[in-house]
């Protein structure tokens, strides 16, 4: 099951990309919201995994892009989540992970709960 | 210039948690798979101690920097300026932390078309100065794998300018960049998940030097320079 993974800190994302291979996932890493556009103009996945803070369009703005998009499971992932008032089922996010409290099996069970 | 540019304490200490916060989690994450031990081959093990050791290096330097910027904004600290040729000191400071910029798949290159442009600084400062734009430019390069730096003189000034081939600032987002820099830290959105306190830092230690942070148009990828006092020494010679 392939998994796009949009996540800007090139060491923050080799680790998940390495936690996703490991699990058995085909991950495929994107580190801002315009390569994720463009990825996902020709390719769907099983699920996306979309840290918050990115380059140019943040991941707050992706997830209303994306809305046009195939629907497709969003697992949010990241340091700093938005006050829980935020109501992430109306984009699409199906689980939200706090980095600085994950584990590998947090991840890798948010993941296959996802898809 | 001291105490003209007061920041809100709350704003630069919310900005320093957040940018503790990241090398904080990948080093959680990495000890969490070294500790799995057996997922890792004996590279990939080599290559998370070589992560864990840079990111320790990099966190105890960013908290060096901000007890230094703080003792410029509250203490009563006199310093001598003093002419360094500051194509000598980049160089020494590309030196030091291009181990840090080839772990990050990045090249560093210096420029610079007269060698020995002397400036008016202080040795430590001008140092910790290119080392944070440097460090910035390696950090939010994402799309890029070359961090230019060079150094070219003007009348009156010498511009230090480091230069990547990354992501960029969204034109959108370069206005209230180029409102803050250096003076508070910057929204948290404005540019791939930093808080902007290097640059915070950087034009803290500028501005004890009497020298300008600024940020300039690039086609591509992000550039920012100081510009240093020329000393005049030279000339006397």
């Amino acid at each position: 099951m392939s998994i796009l993974l949009i996540e800007d800190d090139q060491w923050l994302g080799e680790c998940y990309v390495d936690w996703l291979a490991k699990a058995g996932f085909a991950p495929h890493w994107v580190r801002s919201a315009q390569e994720a556009l463009d990825v996902l103009a020709g390719t769907s996945f099983s699920a996306i995994v979309l840290d918050l803070f990115l380059p140019q369009a943040n991941g707050v703005q992706l997830l209303g892009m994306l809305a046009s998009y195939e629907p497709m499971p969003i697992i949010v992932c990241s340091g700093a989540l938005p006050p829980k008032s935020v109501d992430w089922r109306a984009y699409g996010v199906v689980a939200t992970l706090d980095k600085t409290n994950l584990t590998r099996p947090q991840f890798v069970a948010a993941i296959k709960a996802a898809v | 210039m001291k105490g003209n540019n007061k920041v809100l304490p709350n704003d630069v200490l919310a900005a320093a948690a957040h940018e503790l916060k990241a090398p904080l989690v990948l080093m959680r994450h990495l000890v969490q798979t070294l500790d799995e031990g057996t997922l890792l081959s004996a590279t990939e093990r080599q290559q998370h101690i070589e992560r864990l050791a840079f990111t320790t290096d990099r966190m105890l330097r960013l908290t060096q920097h901000l007890t230094a910027s703080y003792r410029i904004d509250h203490d009563d600290i006199k310093f001598a300026l003093e002419p360094l040729n500051v194509s000598l000191l980049c160089e020494q400071a590309l030196h030091e932390i291009s181990p840090y910029a080839a772990a990050h798949g990045q090249i560093l290159q210096f420029v610079s078309k007269k060698r020995g442009q002397l400036v008016l600084a202080q040795r430590d400062m001008l140092h910790d100065m290119i080392i944070n734009l440097v460090d910035n430019a390696i950090r939010h390069n994402g799309g890029g794998d070359r961090v230019v730096v060079d150094v070219f003189g003007r009348s009156n000034y010498v511009r230090l300018r480091v230069h990547d081939n990354g992501f960029g600032v969204p034109p959108s987002e370069l206005r209230t960049l180029k409102q803050n820099i250096g003076v508070r830290p910057q929204p948290f959105n404005a540019r791939s998940g930093t808080s902007g306190l290097g640059l915070y830092i950087v034009g803290q230690l500028a501005q004890a030097m009497g020298a300008q942070l600024g940020v300039g148009r690039a086609r591509k990828g992000a550039t920012f320079f100081v510009d240093l006092m020329r000393s005049r020494q030279m000339s006397l010679l």
